[in-house]
C-alpha cells in the first residue's frame, strides 16, 4: 500500500454517524453525573458480588494468561507451532481440531476426507496425541482445547499423554471446551440428542474434578452466539442459562456445587463496542456471584467466582483494509483486561480471510504483551470502578441480561428452548439484523462499508498453505490395528472398548454409570457411545419478512452445507434472505457430503445450488459436488459459494464452472440481484 | 412388489414435480391427462406445528422402505407476503437419504390455504407414473388440513403431541372422521400416557353412538391410538403395522372405491374453486355492480373458456 493516497470511494450510503444506544440498544447519555451510580453496586474487588473483580489484587496477582488459537495440519507440524509459540513467550497453549476430530469422524471416513487437518489438528488416535504433545511439560504448560462433542475423548488422551510422560495427573491445568449446548445454537459440532450429550458433559466435570482439580472440564461459551449475530447482554443472557442448566444436571449426577463450581469457567467474544464490553464483564460477573449464592447455596467464594476468557476479534474484523484490524484487536484487547478476562486469545488480523501466518499470528500476541506491560492499565484493579457512566451502563446491561433470562425461563429453560430451536430462530433473526445493519451503514464498519478506498488489495502476506502432501500420508498411514480403519469408514468409537486396556463393558443407557471411568479406562485413544442415541437437527425457521419484493418468484434453490464445518449462521441469513425474494429455499442441514446434497438438488428439481462453505475446503468440496452433479446427469444446476473464500480462490472456483461467489461483506441486495440475473 | 420396475430417473421425476408444481391452475385440466394405470398407496400424516410430523413421517418411511418404491411429499408452509418457503422439514429426515428406493420432495404451500400445496393431485399422479408403490403425504398442519388431506390419501394419520389437550377435545364429537389413525408423539414425555388413554376414550364414546360393536369384523373402521416415538423403533413399526390394517380393511370393506370416487369429486371441486377465485379477483368493482345472474353468467363463460374447461 502508498502512502498518500486516501481517495475514498463513495459509498453511496449515509454519511457515518455515532449512534445514541450502544450496540447492545441501551441508551447512552451525552453526560451521566453522580445521580446514576448506586453505591452499593459498586463494592471492592475481590469481595461478593465481585461486579469489579474476583480477586483483590486484579492482575499483580496474576498476569491474564496469554493464548493463541493454533493448531493445522499433522501432529508434527502443530507441534512445531506450539514450540515456537511457547518460545515467544505465550504462556498457555490454545489447540484448534480439525472438524473429523470435532464431530467424531475417522480420518478414513468419507465425510471426512476433505478435511483433515483444515481448520486445526487432526487427533484421531492416542499416538497423534503424543506427537502432539512431544517434548512439552505437561506439567509447566496450561491447554486449552476447543473440542466439544468429542470432549469426553480429547480429554481421555490428555490424561493418557500426561500418564506416559510420568506427569500426575493432578498437575494438569488446562480446559476442554465441552460445552455443547451452544452446539446446538451456533456452532454445529455436536453428535448426540441435547439430554445424553448434557449426561456426558456432566460426568466429564465430576470425574475431571477428581483425578485433575486444576484442569477446566468445561468453558460455558457465549462467543459464538455472539459471533452468530447476538448482542453483548445476548451473548451473557444464554451464556449463563447454559451455565445453570450445567449446575443443574451436574447437581442431578450427584455433584457437590461448592466442589464443581469452582471449575466452571466461561468464554466470550469480545466486539467493538468498548463499554457495552466492559459493562458486560461487570454485569455477568455479579449475576453469577447471586446466582451462584442465592440459587444454589454457594458459601464458598471460589464457587462463586466467576472465571472467564475472552476471544478478540472473530467476526468483528474484517477482510477489506485488514490493517484496520490490528487497531479494532488492540482496542477488543483493553476492554477486555478493563472487564477482568483471566485469559484472552487474540486473533491475527488477517484472520478474516486466511489462515493466520506466523507474523501476523506473532503481532497478535505481541499486541497483548504491548497493553500488559507498555500501557499499564493493567496495574490497578477495575481502574474504571466508580466511573459514573461505566457503573449506571453496567447496571443497565445487567438488567437486559436479565431480561433475555427471563425469556428463556418463560419459555420452559434454555434446554428446551435449545431443543424446540428457539434460541436457534432468535440468533437466525438478529444474524440477519446486523447484516442488515451493515448493508446500510447504520452500522459504521470501517473500510468495509464506509471509508474505503479506490483500488485496494485485500490480500496481505503470504497466504499460509498447508504440507497437503504430508497431510495425506498422513491420513493413510493410520494403523488398521487401532481399529480406525473400519470397513465403509465408520465413524470411530463405536469398538473402541475392544482395544487396549481394561475390557469394561459399556453401557450408555445406564442412567446411574458415569461415563468417564469407562472411557479413560477401556477407550484410551476413543470411545463415543453413539450407538442407540438418535440425532437431532435444527431446522430452517420461519420469520417475519421484510421485504416485498419478490426478484427470485418461482425459484427453488437449495443451500448446501457441504462437509463438516457447522457455522451455518450465514447459510440460515441467506436462507431467509432468498426466501424474503420469494424463492422456495430447501436447507440440507449440517454435514452433508457432496453425494447428499447433488442428489438433493436433483430429488427436489432446484434451479440453483448455494453451497456455504467456511472451512477452508471451498476447492475440493466443489470439485466433487460438480462430479456428482455430472453423474446425476444434473451439471445444468447452477453453482453459487459463499462463505469465507480468499480472493485468489474465487477466479479458481469461478474456473470450475461456479456461476458467482458471495463472501460475507457483499450487500445481501446485491447476493439477490446477482441471484436474479443469474437464473432469469 | 415394484421387482420389475425400471430405476427410478431421479433427475426426470424432479424436474417433472417442478413443471407441474408451476403449472397454472387453469392449465391443470388440460396437463392432468388421464389418471395413470396404477396407483401408489398414499399415506398422510398431519397435525398441528410442532407435533413431530416430520420426524414420523421420516422414520415411517424408512420402516417401510422394503415394501418397494417410496415417495415422501412434505409440504411446508409459503408466506403470503413474499410467497417465498423456507422448506426445511427434509432436514428431520436426515438419516433416510441414500436409498435408491426413496424420494424425499418438498413443496412450498403456495397458494393452497388447506394445508396441502398447489396441484397436489397432479403431483401424486406423477408419482404414479415413475412406478411408485407408497407415497407419504405429510401436510401443513393447519385448522383444516385433515379435511382436505383425507380425500388425497388412502390412510390418514393424525399426529398429536402429548401437550394438546385442547385440540383434543375441541374435535370430540367428530373425532372419527378426522383420522384412520391417531399418533400419539413423543410418547416419551410424561403427558403422552394419558393423553393416549383420552383420545381412546372419545373414541370409544363415539363408536357405541354408531354402531356398538367392538371394530373387529363388522364394517367400521375404529381408529386405532399408538404411542410413537422417534427413539422407540417398536412404536414405529406399531404404527406401520395399523396403516397395513387400515390398507387390509379398506380393500375388504368397499370403501377404497367410496375414496376413490370422494378423491375425483374433490378435484374437481378444487380446479373450479381455484380458477373461480382467480377469475372473481381479476373482475373490477363494475363486475359486482352488475346483476347476479348476469355475473354468474359472466363467470361461467370463462371458466368454459380455460384450457380443458369446456368439458365442464
Amino acid at each position: 500500500m502508498k502512502h498518500g493516497e486516501f481517495t475514498e470511494r463513495p459509498s453511496g450510503l449515509p454519511p457515518p454517524r455515532m449512534s445514541p444506544v450502544s450496540a447492545t440498544g441501551i441508551p447512552v447519555p451525552t453526560s451521566v453525573g453522580p445521580g446514576a451510580v448506586h453505591p452499593d453496586h459498586i463494592g471492592a474487588p475481590g469481595e461478593y458480588p465481585f461486579t469489579r473483580g474476583i480477586f483483590p489484587d486484579g492482575y499483580n496477582g496474576r498476569m491474564w494468561t496469554i493464548r493463541q488459537y493454533s493448531g493445522f495440519g499433522t501432529a508434527e507440524e502443530s507441534n512445531e507451532r506450539y514450540k515456537f509459540l511457547l518460545a515467544q513467550g505465550q504462556t498457555g497453549l490454545s489447540v484448534a481440531l480439525d472438524l473429523p476430530t470435532q464431530c467424531g469422524y475417522d480420518p478414513t471416513h468419507p465425510m471426512a476426507r476433505s478435511e483433515i487437518g483444515k481448520v486445526g489438528v487432526s487427533l484421531s488416535n492416542l499416538s497423534e496425541a503424543e506427537i502432539l504433545f512431544q517434548g512439552l511439560d505437561l506439567a509447566k504448560i496450561s491447554t486449552s482445547f476447543t473440542i466439544n462433542g468429542t470432549a469426553a475423548i480429547v480429554y481421555a488422551m490428555y490424561l493418557a499423554v500426561a500418564d506416559k510422560q510420568g506427569v500426575p495427573r493432578d498437575k494438569l491445568t488446562g480446559t476442554i471446551q465441552n460445552d455443547i449446548l451452544k452446539e446446538y445454537v451456533a456452532r454445529g459440532t455436536w453428535i448426540f440428542p441435547v439430554k445424553p450429550s448434557m449426561r456426558l458433559v456432566a460426568d466429564s466435570i465430576l470425574y475431571s474434578n477428581d483425578v485433575s482439580p486444576r484442569f477446566n472440564a468445561i468453558s460455558i461459551a457465549g462467543a459464538h452466539v455472539r459471533d452468530a449475530g447476538c448482542t453483548a447482554a445476548e451473548e451473557m443472557a444464554y451464556t449463563l442459562a447454559n451455565g445453570l442448566a450445567y449446575v443443574d444436571e451436574l447437581q442431578a449426577r450427584g455433584g457437590d456445587v461448592e466442589k464443581f463450581a469452582k471449575r466452571l469457567s466461561f468464554f466470550f467474544y469480545v466486539h467493538m463496542d468498548f463499554f457495552d464490553e466492559i459493562a458486560k464483564f461487570r454485569a455477568g460477573r455479579r449475576l453469577w456471584a447471586k446466582l451462584m449464592k442465592e440459587r444454589y447455596g454457594a458459601i464458598d467464594p471460589k464457587a462463586q467466582h466467576f472465571r472467564f476468557g475472552v476471544v478478540c476479534g472473530g467476526s468483528s474484523l474484517v477482510a477489506p483494509q485488514p490493517y484496520n484490524n490490528v487497531i479494532r484487536v488492540a482496542v477488543e484487547t483493553m476492554a477486555a483486561v478493563l472487564g477482568g478476562a483471566q485469559s484472552i486469545f487474540t486473533c491475527a488480523f488477517d484472520e478474516a480471510f486466511q489462515i493466520p501466518t506466523e507474523t501476523s499470528a506473532e503481532l497478535a500476541v505481541r499486541t497483548q504483551q504491548i497493553i500488559a506491560f507498555e500501557s499499564g492499565i493493567g496495574r490497578t484493579v477495575d481502574p474504571l470502578g466508580g466511573s459514573y457512566f461505566l457503573e449506571q451502563h453496567t447496571d443497565r446491561m445487567e438488567e437486559a441480561i436479565t431480561k433475555v433470562m427471563g425469556e428463556i425461563d418463560a419459555y420452559g429453560g434454555v434446554v428446551r428452548a435449545i431443543e424446540e430451536g428457539w434460541i436457534q430462530m432468535r440468533l437466525a433473526e438478529r444474524g440477519l439484523e446486523r447484516k442488515l445493519k451493515a448493508d446500510s451503514g447504520e452500522s459504521v464498519i470501517v473500510g468495509q462499508n464506509h471509508f474505503r478506498r479506490e483500488g485496494e488489495q485485500i490480500a496481505v502476506g503470504d497466504v499460509f498453505t498447508l504440507d497437503s502432501d504430508r497431510r495425506a500420508a498422513r491420513a493413510g498411514e493410520i494403523p488398521a490395528g487401532a481399529g480406525h480403519a473400519q470397513p465403509g469408514g465408520r465413524r470411530h468409537g463405536a469398538g473402541a472398548a475392544d482395544r487396549g486396556g481394561a475390557q469394561r463393558p459399556r453401557e450408555p443407557d445406564a442412567a446411574p454409570g458415569r461415563l468417564l471411568p469407562c472411557l479413560c479406562d477401556g477407550g484410551r485413544d476413543g470411545v463415543r457411545p453413539e450407538e442407540g442415541m438418535g440425532r437431532v437437527q435444527g431446522a430452517g425457521e420461519p420469520m417475519t419478512t421484510q421485504t416485498t419484493e419478490r426478484p427470485l418468484q418461482g425459484k427453488r434453490i437449495l443451500i448446501g452445507k457441504p462437509g463438516l464445518d457447522g457455522h451455518d449462521i450465514g447459510a440460515k441469513i441467506i436462507a431467509l434472505t432468498l426466501r424474503n425474494a420469494g424463492a422456495e429455499v430447501i436447507y440440507t442441514g449440517l454435514r452433508r457430503s457432496p453425494e447428499q446434497i447433488a442428489r438433493v438438488a436433483v430429488d427436489e428439481g432446484v434451479d440453483a445450488l448455494g453451497l456455504s462453505i467456511l472451512s477452508g475446503s471451498h476447492k475440493e468440496l466443489v470439485v466433487d459436488v460438480f462430479a456428482c452433479l455430472r453423474e446425476l446427469d444434473a451439471a445444468d444446476i447452477k453453482v453459487f459459494v459463499g462463505g469465507t473464500i480468499p480472493h485468489p480462490d474465487q477466479q479458481a472456483l469461478r474456473d470450475l464452472g461456479v456461476a458467482g461467489v458471495y463472501t460475507a461483506d457483499m450487500p445481501l441486495a446485491d447476493v439477490v440481484a446477482a441471484l436474479a440475473r443469474a437464473l432469469s | 412388489m415394484s421387482g420389475v420396475a425400471p430405476p427410478l430417473d431421479r433427475r426426470a421425476l424432479g424436474l417433472a414435480l417442478t413443471r407441474i408444481a408451476n403449472i397454472r391452475s387453469a392449465d391443470a385440466l388440460a396437463a392432468a391427462g388421464d389418471p395413470p394405470a396404477t396407483q401408489a398407496r398414499r399415506i398422510g400424516l398431519t397435525g398441528a406445528p410442532g407435533a413431530g410430523k416430520s420426524t414420523l413421517a421420516g422414520r415411517l418411511a424408512l420402516s417401510r422402505l422394503d415394501r418397494g418404491r417410496l415417495g415422501v411429499l412434505a409440504i411446508d408452509p409459503t408466506s403470503p407476503k413474499t410467497g417465498g418457503a423456507i422448506l426445511g422439514d427434509r432436514i428431520r429426515m436426515d438419516d433416510l437419504a441414500g436409498s435408491e428406493n426413496l424420494f424425499i420432495r418438498s413443496f412450498g404451500s403456495r397458494s393452497a390455504a388447506d394445508g396441502l400445496t398447489d396441484n397436489l393431485h397432479e403431483l401424486l399422479e406423477t408419482m404414479d407414473r415413475f412406478g411408485f408403490d407408497e407415497v407419504i403425504v405429510e401436510t401443513v398442519g393447519v385448522g383444516q388440513a385433515e379435511v382436505a388431506a383425507r380425500t388425497q390419501v388412502d390412510t390418514l394419520i393424525l399426529v398429536i403431541p402429548p401437550d394438546a389437550g385442547d385440540v383434543v377435545q375441541a374435535m370430540k364429537a367428530g373425532i372419527m372422521e378426522v383420522a384412520d389413525i391417531f399418533a400419539i408423539n413423543k410418547a416419551d414425555m410424561p403427558s403422552a400416557a394419558k393423553m393416549a388413554i383420552e383420545v381412546k376414550r372419545i373414541i370409544a364414546l363415539t363408536h357405541r353412538g354408531h354402531d356398538g360393536n367392538d371394530g373387529d369384523g363388522g364394517g367400521g373402521w375404529v381408529p386405532p391410538v399408538v404411542l410413537t416415538s422417534q427413539a422407540d423403533p417398536d412404536s414405529i413399526v406399531q404404527l406401520s403395522a395399523q396403516v397395513d390394517r387400515h390398507a387390509e380393511w379398506l380393500r375388504a370393506s368397499g370403501e377404497q372405491a367410496a375414496r376413490a370416487l370422494a378423491r375425483r369429486r374433490y378435484w374437481l371441486r378444487r380446479w373450479l374453486e381455484r380458477n373461480a377465485q382467480q377469475i372473481i379477483d381479476r373482475e373490477p368493482a363494475a363486475f359486482f355492480e352488475m346483476p347476479r345472474a348476469q355475473q354468474m353468467t359472466t363467470l361461467l363463460e370463462q371458466l368454459g373458456r380455460l384450457p380443458g374447461g369446456g368439458v365442464v
